[in-house]
């Protein structure tokens, strides 16, 4: 068979081919110098492989070494030739080309690489320090940067301020959040934009006061409010939002005492008490208790708590608190009874305060309404003057004319059983009216004036024939400390009179509100381990005006 | 004498990072607001742009670190003031956080600047360790020289192994074929003994052993050990030029694959003793960008 060797030799830029034809049985290929193809590469071995015609134009490749040749990328031990065919060797590489006229087989060698080339080639092979070894500083830092400032700021500001659109369910900014909202807000306050309405300003009155509408000022003259950062306090001042705390309810002395603490020279209109600690420089109380005027009414006066000197309310009811609480114990109906302060003083709401005191509820009980000793069970409604005296008339007009009265006092017509079909002369008729009327006048002056409403209310003398008896109006206060706020449900431990001098006291206008001295026995400003640790706004709110509301600075209810 | 960066001027910047440390913590402890300490009162906002503008010049430090060709100040001095004050930011940033953490961008730039200290701690222990290992291991002589040298011994071998007989020619040339030096970044880092050199051996040495018809006696589990001792014993009676050569091939290839461990070794202390950088200074661009959100989305949702 007749073979083309074409060497393909690289001369810079150009491949130049040398040909060499060979005509043998049977072709070697290897690295030895006896070999027909002689490839001079030492990982080759020295008889690597032949080639020999099996039938005219077909051509078999036998590999005579064990690693087998590799044709075509796969190693073969024995391989049927076929135009196009590639057999690599090492940094050769023999490709089966179309034979020219007169040849059976073109085999054309690259040497795919110099010896030199190939070495320089290894050493790069090995990958000796980390860049090498395919770690990167760059890519990952730029990669994490955008990443994170994708996720953490530009993803946030574009679906908050730049895109129209919104996702559902997905608040992007919830990852600015700064700590977990308060407890109040944390259910319905979903929308960060709520409250941040503005970017770069703090939270503006405008987003708290928008919920919470008639909020109350701090004061209500008008000249404290002028004052820069009191009729317009920034709520963001005082309530923390996301600051981990469950509420936002605001509690910072020194707020507080920063006005309060002297606040002659700057508030001098507001002619208020300094009170810079509670313990040392705090004034005393001056409750605010009803006193009556008949012409007037109730007008509220709020005297200053002196030592040794009582302070007196009107709230028109008598009633000696000292006779109620006998320890031996009072005649009832229900027999012998001792009454407790819980028997009348119920708790209201959450226990905060108490629920008012009702006749008909605490006193009916006892203090029956019964006004004829003749018939004890007819009772007289309590409340409207105008109804007793009604329901006195109308029962003696109706004893007069139904007679068989039990009383030898009486007329004989009142006295007399009536028969069936029994028309009354108008004589007999005056009689009866004249004696129902002087019983009605008696009933009337005895209930209003002694025995009834007397006992416990301030009775009036109207003048009026028809009605002469007037019952003075009952103011009765809930609340004296009106610039504070006390709750009772958190002193249930104590006994009521541990503060309230009840057991002695006879006379119901002597207030008995404890002095702040009782309330020191157990509190203290903070800092002082002895005793509770005692807080401005566990007594005050900022909140205290009564007709300035927050965030309406200048108009005032009338 | 060589002084290290830790000790720089006598420990200059140790000092004015524990006086700024020692500040901050009594600030902390003095300081009382209302509802407990947070980073928006006065000192957790001071504490806070003190920590970020730490930030800013560690960060500068460590780019002025690698250009050498700076005048200002001295590489070790800037090496000591960033490994300093970049400890001392631990403390101010977490003062400045309040105790306070949560699913959020700041807690999340925290907790990047802090992954960012610890790769700088264990940087610190790396500078001080692997330069002598490495320093021991070179004994005078260097990477490139080890490679060219290992090149020469392999074609030598191959060349030798060729003489001898086609199968050890064939074994020579596959574990030339797939010899290991480096690698991957991962293996690098991890380095470990090259399996095939061992393989090699084991087979040249089996051959040697069945031309001399000498049976391993003891069982020697190190290869190099048992081709020593099965060497040694031939020392005294090999004539045969086949053996001779057998001899030389496996004096090569040991020297050579000790020459591949001691280059392994070399690439494996230089690996780990830069391979936190390669968290280092990623970690340190998305801590820059989380503290940019941090500072913006504060001010921004007020």
């Amino acid at each position: 068979m007749k073979i083309v060797l074409r060497r393909m030799e690289l001369m810079g830029e150009l491949s130049v081919a040398a040909d060499e034809v060979i005509d043998v049985e049977r072709l070697f290929i290897g690295r030895g110098t006896d070999q027909h193809l002689e490839l001079p590469d030492m990982r080759l071995s020295l008889e690597h492989s032949e080639i020999r015609e099996l039938r005219a134009g077909e051509f078999l490749l036998e590999s005579r070494t064990l690693t087998g040749a590799w044709v075509n990328g796969v190693p073969a031990p024995s391989h049927r030739i076929q135009v196009g065919d590639v057999i690599d060797c090492g940094r050769f590489r023999i490709a089966v080309g179309p034979p020219p006229p007169g040849a059976d087989l073109l085999l054309e060698v690259v040497e795919r690489e110099s010896v030199s080339d190939e070495k320089a080639k290894r050493r790069k092979h090995f990958r000796i320090n980390l860049p090498e070894g395919g770690l990167r500083m760059r890519s990952p830092a730029w990669i994490l940067a955008g990443l994170l400032l994708l996720a953490t700021l530009l993803l946030p500001v574009a679906f908050r301020y730049l895109l129209p659109v919104t996702l559902p369910g997905l608040a992007l900014d919830r990852i600015w959040e700064s700590g977990p909202r308060s407890s109040a807000h944390s259910r319905f306050l979903t929308d960060c934009a709520a409250c941040h309405q503005q970017p770069f300003r703090q939270v503006e009155n405008g987003a708290c006061l928008g919920c919470h509408t008639g909020v109350a000022g701090h004061s209500d003259q008008p000249e404290i409010n002028a004052i820069a950062g009191m009729g317009d306090a920034r709520c963001g001042a005082c309530h923390f939002e996301h600051s981990g705390r469950p509420a936002l309810r605001a509690s910072a002395p020194g707020t507080c005492v920063d006005c309060h603490d002297g606040p002659e020279p700057r508030f001098a209109s507001a002619q208020m008490p300094s009170a810079g600690t509670f313990h040392g420089e705090h004034p005393p109380f001056s409750p605010e208790v009803p006193r009556y005027m008949p012409e007037d009414g109730f007008r509220f006066e709020e005297p200053i708590q002196q030592a040794g000197i009582p302070i007196l309310e009107d709230s028109n009811l008598t009633f000696p608190h000292d006779a109620h609480l006998d320890p031996k114990g009072l005649r009832t109906p229900d027999g012998t009874r001792v009454l407790a302060c819980a028997d009348c003083h119920s708790p209201k709401g959450g226990g905060a305060g108490f629920l008012p005191i009702r006749m008909t509820e605490h006193c009916a009980g006892c203090h029956r309404l019964d006004f004829d000793s003749t018939d004890p069970d007819r009772l007289l409604p309590h409340g409207q003057a105008a109804d007793v005296a009604r329901v006195i008339r109308d029962h003696y007009a109706r004893q007069a004319l139904a007679g068989d009265r039990q009383d030898p006092a009486a007329p004989e017509i009142v006295r007399m059983r009536r028969v069936p079909g029994e028309a009354l002369k108008p004589e007999q008729r005056r009689a009866a009216l004249d004696w129902a009327d002087a019983q009605a006048a008696r009933a009337i002056a005895d209930v209003f004036d002694r025995r009834i409403c007397g006992s416990c209310h301030v009775v009036e003398r109207t003048g009026d024939p028809a009605l002469p008896y007037r019952i003075a109006p009952v103011f009765l206060s809930s609340t004296y400390l009106t610039g504070a706020r006390f709750n009772h449900a958190a002193h249930r431990t104590e006994a009521c009179s541990s503060c309230h001098k009840a057991a002695t006291s006879s006379e119901s206008r002597t207030l008995m509100l404890p002095d702040i001295q009782s309330c020191r026995s157990c509190h203290a400003d903070p800092g002082q381990s002895s005793k509770v640790p005692s807080e401005c706004s566990d007594c005050h709110t900022f909140h205290s005006a009564r007709n300035t509301r927050m965030g309406v600075v200048r108009e005032t209810r009338p | 004498m060589h002084e290290s960066f830790l000790r720089h001027e006598r420990f200059r910047y140790l000092k004015l990072a524990c006086a700024m440390g020692a500040v901050s913590v009594l600030a902390y402890a003095w300081h009382s607001p209302a509802y407990g300490p947070n980073g928006g009162t006065w000192l957790g906002y001071t504490l806070g742009t003190i920590g970020a503008l730490l930030i800013l010049w560690l960060t500068a430090l460590g780019i002025r670190k690698r250009r050498y060709r700076s005048s200002v100040g001295t590489q070790r001095g800037w090496t000591s003031a960033h490994v300093y004050f970049g400890a001392v930011l631990l403390l101010v940033a977490t003062l400045h956080t309040g105790f306070q953490f949560g699913w959020n961008v700041h807690t999340l730039a925290y907790a990047l600047m802090v992954a960012v200290i610890l790769s700088g701690f264990y940087g610190v222990i790396a500078y001080s360790r692997y330069p002598r290992l490495i320093t021991e291991n070179r004994a005078e002589s260097n990477r490139e020289a080890w490679l060219a040298e290992i090149f020469d011994l392999n074609e030598s071998a191959v060349a030798l192994a060729d003489r001898i007989s086609p199968e050890v020619h064939r074994i020579v040339v596959r574990a030339v074929a797939r010899q290991r030096i480096g690698g991957s970044g991962w293996q690098q880092v991890l380095s470990g003994t090259a399996k095939e050199a061992d393989t090699e051996l084991l087979a040249v040495g089996n051959i040697l052993r069945q031309r001399l018809s000498v049976s391993a006696r003891a069982p020697i589990e190190d290869a190099e050990q048992r081709i020593l001792f099965t060497t040694v014993q031939i020392m005294v009676t090999d004539t045969d030029p086949a053996i001779e050569r057998l001899k030389q091939l496996l004096d090569l290839l040991i020297r050579r694959n000790e020459l591949v461990t001691r280059i392994n070794r070399d690439i494996q202390s230089h690996a780990r003793m830069q391979a936190w950088l390669y968290l280092h200074v990623p970690l340190t661009a998305g801590l820059l960008a989380a503290l940019l959100a941090h500072v913006i989305s504060v001010f921004l949702y007020w």
